[in-house]
């Protein structure tokens, strides 16, 4: 099965004077899995039901391949769909529910039966075909949910928040489950959460979604390395923000009294990652590092990591991650700390 | 904590309690043994004891026609208004937020105006239109005063129905239509036939509006009053002692319908 592209052509969707969707232009290429990350309200479920055609856009167009979505009912689609309750009829068998759309495809009953136990077989659950939905457990009600989806081979998958109903072992279980289904099926894939983590370790690339926006789409790695908004850098994953004013060629950092080179003529505050800063000595030569004291405030233990607090001479906060390998000879709280990072590191951004 | 057991206030409570089911069922207890008398006259408790009042009713060709009507009206009144009711609460869902307490209001206000001014308008209307003794007019009248009871089953169990079902259905590749009949309505089924149920026995006992409007076509509960009102004469008992058992099993039935359907998506 091969996907087809789906292009969000400058949508708009208003409800009386708000948008939840404004000017929202998106091109995901066939077979990509891309994110709508956003908070509730962001427009991200908006964006998706419009592509369902559950909602009708205000203005703008969708569409499938070369083929406009505008007047085309959800049944004429041919998108599959995993929702967030999952959405299973509650009056049918697992069989029933993922022939479903065979069954309003008219599809042959022997190809059905073949279509049916091969989706099951794909999510584990063969031997589950004459249980009621009501039977099953919440991981295997998405399964199920999930071989009704594709069972049809649809060019197009939506998934709508369909994880955040589990718990977070059999999310993270599900979640390489469904990548590896994404990989066979090779449909292109459209999916929507608030989950930060999920969209980082599913997508090919991730659209941040804020107030009916997209405020960056990138893939995880630029996402979380080159935000492009503060908005951005502070969604995804942790880091922080350090006031600056800019001046010839950069912005200065009074904080740390530093000066960090920039295309950028409106940079308001630096984003710098947690991980990004080290102890003295610790980041090898050759690219261009800035030194800097802090007092550590606080020390917390994570597992894997520590994350020390420190106070920078301007009193702004500063964290700092850093691995518990070398790590032996922790700083003692109250001592002066000299620390460093990469000025690469330092991501420039405008106040808004 | 001082236990409540064996305290004048629990032994109050215990009393009140079985003086409370005392009065509700008092009427019950004291018409199933009157319907078994072999005498002629209403007595309790009988003297002698037979089935003559049950063949009396069973014979009787003005109480059959009289039970057959009522039957009939119920049958009818109760399809109209659960097929009414149902797709009111359907409806109801889909409505736009701020219009929805004024329809509630609407389809419930026979439930809550009283009955005798309700029946005053249907008698004044049916004089004007030529239509009393009508067993129409009966059966739509009816179905009205059902029409609350199925909008509030349908309406608890599709609002525990996960609302993206019929959503699911139409990206499948069902119609608008067919995403309805094969997405929203069976799961529906247990609170539609306990509807159904309900709606029946409202139009079966109802008194008021069949005195209104039926002239000469009596309906049963018309029957049993006018019967009152001449002689009393025990096949009103037998009669009752059947409607009793009659509706304990369709009500229970109905509830166990209810709860079922109550529990099923939860």
């Amino acid at each position: 099965m091969q996907g087809t592209t789906v292009r969000f052509d400058n949508v708009s969707k208003w409800f009386g004077n708000t948008a939840a969707l404004e000017n929202f232009s998106l091109t995901v290429a066939p077979g990509e899995f891309v994110t709508l990350l956003g908070a509730s309200g962001s427009g991200k479920s908006t964006a998706l039901n419009i592509l369902a055609g559950f909602s009708d856009a205000t203005s703008g167009d969708v569409l499938i391949g070369d083929r406009s979505l505008t007047g085309v009912p959800s049944e004429d689609r041919n998108v599959g769909m995993v929702f967030q309750n999952f959405a299973l009829f509650p009056h049918m068998s697992v069989f029933d529910n993922v022939a479903f759309p065979l069954k309003m495809r008219k599809t042959p009953a022997d190809e059905t039966r073949r279509l049916v136990m091969d989706s099951l077989e794909m999510v584990k659950l063969a031997g589950f075909a004459n249980r009621k939905p009501a039977a099953l457990s919440g991981g295997q009600r998405q399964r199920v949910a999930l071989a009704r989806a594709v069972v049809f081979s649809p060019p197009v998958l939506l998934m709508d928040e369909c994880l955040s109903a589990l718990d977070l072992k059999l999310r993270e279980e599900l979640q390489g489950e469904i990548r590896r289904i994404h990989k066979d099926i090779g449909a292109t894939t459209v999916f929507v959460t608030h989950d930060q983590g999920e969209a980082l370790t599913m997508s090919d690339r991730v659209a941040v979604q804020n107030d009916g926006k997209i405020e960056q789409i990138d893939n995880p790695e630029t996402l979380y390395d080159r935000p492009a908004t503060r908005f951005v850098a502070e969604f995804i994953g942790q880091t922080n923000l350090i006031d600056v004013r800019p001046t010839k060629g950069g912005v200065e950092v009074a904080a740390i009294g530093t000066h960090i080179p920039s295309d950028k003529t409106d940079g308001a505050v630096i984003s710098l990652r947690p991980e990004r800063i080290a102890r003295a000595g610790q980041i090898s030569a050759g690219s261009d590092i800035t030194q800097f004291n802090a007092r550590l405030e606080d020390t917390v233990f994570l597992g894997a990591t520590v994350e020390h607090h420190f106070r920078l001479k301007d009193g702004e906060a500063l964290t700092v991650r850093e691995g518990r390998s070398g790590a032996s000879d922790l700083p003692e709280i109250g001592a002066e700390v000299a620390l460093e990072f990469r000025k690469e590191d330092a991501v420039v951004l405008a106040d808004h | 904590m001082k236990s409540l057991r064996n305290s004048p206030g629990s032994v109050l409570m215990t009393l009140f309690f079985i003086l409370t089911i005392l009065f509700l069922f008092f009427p019950i207890m004291v018409i199933l043994p009157m319907s078994f008398s072999a005498g002629e006259t209403l007595q309790f408790p009988p003297k002698s004891w037979g089935l003559r009042w049950y063949r009396e009713y069973f014979n009787d060709d003005l109480w059959r026609a009289s039970t057959f009507r009522s039957l009939r009206i119920a049958l009818m009144a109760s399809i109209l208004s659960t097929a009414a009711g149902t797709l009111a609460a359907v409806g109801l869902d889909r409505t736009r937020k701020s219009l929805v307490p004024v329809f509630t209001g609407l389809f419930l206000a026979p439930a809550i105006i009283p009955n005798v001014i309700i029946a005053l308008g249907v008698f004044i209307m049916a004089v004007w239109t030529g239509l009393t003794s009508s067993e129409p007019l009966l059966v739509m009248v009816h179905a009205m005063l059902g029409l609350p009871f199925v909008l509030l089953i349908v309406g608890a169990a599709l609002r525990q129905q996960d609302p993206s079902l019929e959503n699911a259905a139409r990206v499948f590749g069902a119609g608008p239509v067919q995403a309805f009949v094969t997405a929203t309505l069976p799961p529906l089924t247990p609170a539609i036939i306990s509807s159904l149920i309900f709606a029946f026995f409202i139009s079966f006992d109802e008194l008021i509006f069949a005195l209104f409007v039926m002239g000469g076509k009596v309906t049963l509960p018309v029957r049993i009053w006018s019967d009152l009102q001449h002689f009393i004469n025990p096949t009103i008992a037998s009669v009752s002692t059947i409607f009793i058992i009659a509706t304990t099993l369709a009500m229970t039935t109905a509830e166990i319908l209810r709860r079922r359907s109550a529990n099923r998506n939860a």
